[in-house]
């Protein structure tokens, strides 16, 4: 390895443990350690995988759900950060929004899936808020928490150069609070997928979940475990994606 | 021009108890003047600094900059922090500029302006940078840029140099002068250093803890232009320091004592 760079050679060693996993979990269902009609081979699964991809059907069911985590993030997303700055800002809307926030914070929000239902029906738009309103927790809190811990000086600085309230809010408030902000997006991503495949197991046709859940009620188990598989990789490319945007969007961030 | 008129301040504690962080301060400062507030920690000279700076209001008393009452921030008083206190999130050009927004000034001309003063203090190269790819001289010079470049009458310095190293320091303080001496600011500079202030200013206001008042006013009688180094090395300016150190160590001591009572 040492003909490699530092970060290839990091990026190697990020791949070795789910590599090992796959392997040993490979090595032991060949050895006949376990039925391969509950736990299919990561090999069985590989050829499901990419059956299901050539009849398009995998495909289908990933547009649904990254559709429906798509738009409720955003619904979710904006008016929480928004709200969050607000907080930090102004203290009646801070105090105005806290007992909300805590007492509606904890409630699991798959728990507000029949009441959705019964508000939205059975199309996307119920699922799209399930996302929206999970979504929207961690990162109001997140927003606030960041906006209110900036380092008091700052805005004794932005007071000194006479800074307007809306100047106050998009460049100090704001930019303050970014990295923080970004903590918070970053956990409602996975919150996001979490609320919306469970979701997806009732009251729908399409979407991640659903394949899941209807190959459970066949016992057609290498597709379920295709469906996993595809959440997780799914997981995996917005959250490199995040990092990317992060990176841009917050420069002043010291390289780590 | 400033006159602080009986000014005053005092805090209540979490327990409740009033602290008197400064008592019955009286002090005119002309225009162009560059007077340096010297005092040990607790002495109140930041807290005067900030009610100049109408960052908090005075207990009692008044402070008028030009004829005016002074009752918020305003334009004709540009600070200078003493951790930089530039946005992590601004590039140096975007900090610089960042007084002008209020006063309705486009966009080219904000930059223009900031240019200028980013040339003054020697950082032009750096209008794109990010604050932490700085060293902290580097960023105290920008904080100076951002102090003066909306052409403030009044400039205050709260120990600005202070947490930079020897060489540095000696090199701003240099640079500060001249500048001081191109421009014609009136500079009101906090310091804990005595040595600092009698360097720089024409004026230094030695203030005493607890509460914090003024103990007495030295006018430091070397003329401007000043060779700051030459200066520092000079038999009178070694005199000047001996004799107020000896001021000093007289209040220190009695400070001291008190508090152990």
């Amino acid at each position: 390895m040492s003909g490699l760079s530092g970060k290839a050679r990091e990026r190697l060693l990020y791949l070795i443990s789910p590599i090992a996993l796959i392997l040993l979990w490979q090595v032991l269902l060949e050895l006949g350690i376990g039925d391969r009609r509950f736990i299919p081979a990561p090999s069985d699964i590989a050829q499901r995988f990419v059956k299901l991809l050539a009849n398009g059907e995998l495909e289908w069911h990933t547009s649904v759900t990254l559709y429906r985590v798509f738009l409720g993030y955003i619904i979710g997303a904006v008016p929480a950060v928004a709200v969050g700055l607000l907080m930090a800002m102004f203290k009646p809307v801070r105090i105005f929004f806290d007992p909300l926030i805590a007492a509606l914070f904890p409630i699991p929000k798959i728990a507000l899936m029949p009441l959705l239902l019964l508000a939205f029906g059975f199309g996307d738009a119920s699922k799209i808020a399930l996302v929206a309103i999970a979504v929207f927790f961690p990162v109001i809190v997140n927003t606030y928490v960041g906006a209110a811990n900036i380092d008091k000086i700052y805005w004794d600085v932005a007071k000194n150069y006479g800074a307007s309230q809306m100047v106050m809010f998009t460049r100090i408030v704001f930019f303050g609070a970014l990295p923080t902000i970004f903590a918070g997006l970053r956990i409602a991503l996975a919150v996001s997928f979490i609320v919306l495949v469970a979701s997806e197991f009732v009251a729908t046709k399409a979407g991640i979940g659903y394949l899941i859940w209807n190959s459970w009620e066949l016992l057609q188990v290498d597709i379920m475990f295709v469906g996993i598989v595809t959440i997780g990789i799914l997981g995996l490319i917005t959250s490199a994606l995040f990092q990317e945007i992060e990176r841009k969007v917050i420069p002043w961030k010291a390289e780590r | 021009m400033i006159v602080i008129d009986h000014a005053a301040k005092t805090f209540v504690t979490r327990g409740g108890d009033e602290v008197v962080a400064l008592s019955d301060i009286s002090l005119e400062v002309a225009r162009n003047e560059f007077v340096c507030l010297v005092g040990p920690s607790g002495c109140g000279k930041s807290t005067l600094l900030n009610i100049i700076a109408g960052l908090e209001p005075p207990s009692s008393g008044t402070v008028l900059v030009n004829g005016i009452v002074v009752e918020g921030a305003g334009a004709d008083r540009g600070m200078v922090f003493q951790e930089a206190a530039l946005f992590p999130w601004l590039n140096v050009l975007s900090n610089v500029e960042f007084p002008l927004r209020r006063l309705g000034i486009a966009r080219a001309e904000r930059r223009e302006r900031a240019q200028h003063y980013l040339r003054m203090v020697h950082l032009s190269r750096f209008a794109d940078s990010y604050v932490h790819e700085l060293s902290g001289g580097m960023r105290q010079r920008v904080a100076i840029a951002r102090a003066l470049v909306m052409d403030p009458s009044v400039l205050l310095m709260d120990e600005p140099f202070a947490a930079l190293d020897a060489q540095n320091r000696v090199i701003l303080q240099g640079e500060l002068v001249r500048l001081w001496e191109q421009t014609g600011k009136t500079v009101i500079y906090v310091t804990h250093s005595i040595e600092e202030a009698l360097l720089m200013g024409d004026r230094t206001v030695i203030m005493t803890a607890q509460p914090g008042r003024i103990k007495r006013i030295i006018d430091v009688p070397f003329p401007h232009p000043r060779d700051l180094l030459q200066l520092s090395a000079s038999a009178e300016f070694g005199a000047l320091k001996l004799d107020i150190w000896r001021v000093l160590e007289e209040e220190v001591t009695r400070a001291r004592a008190e508090a152990e009572q």
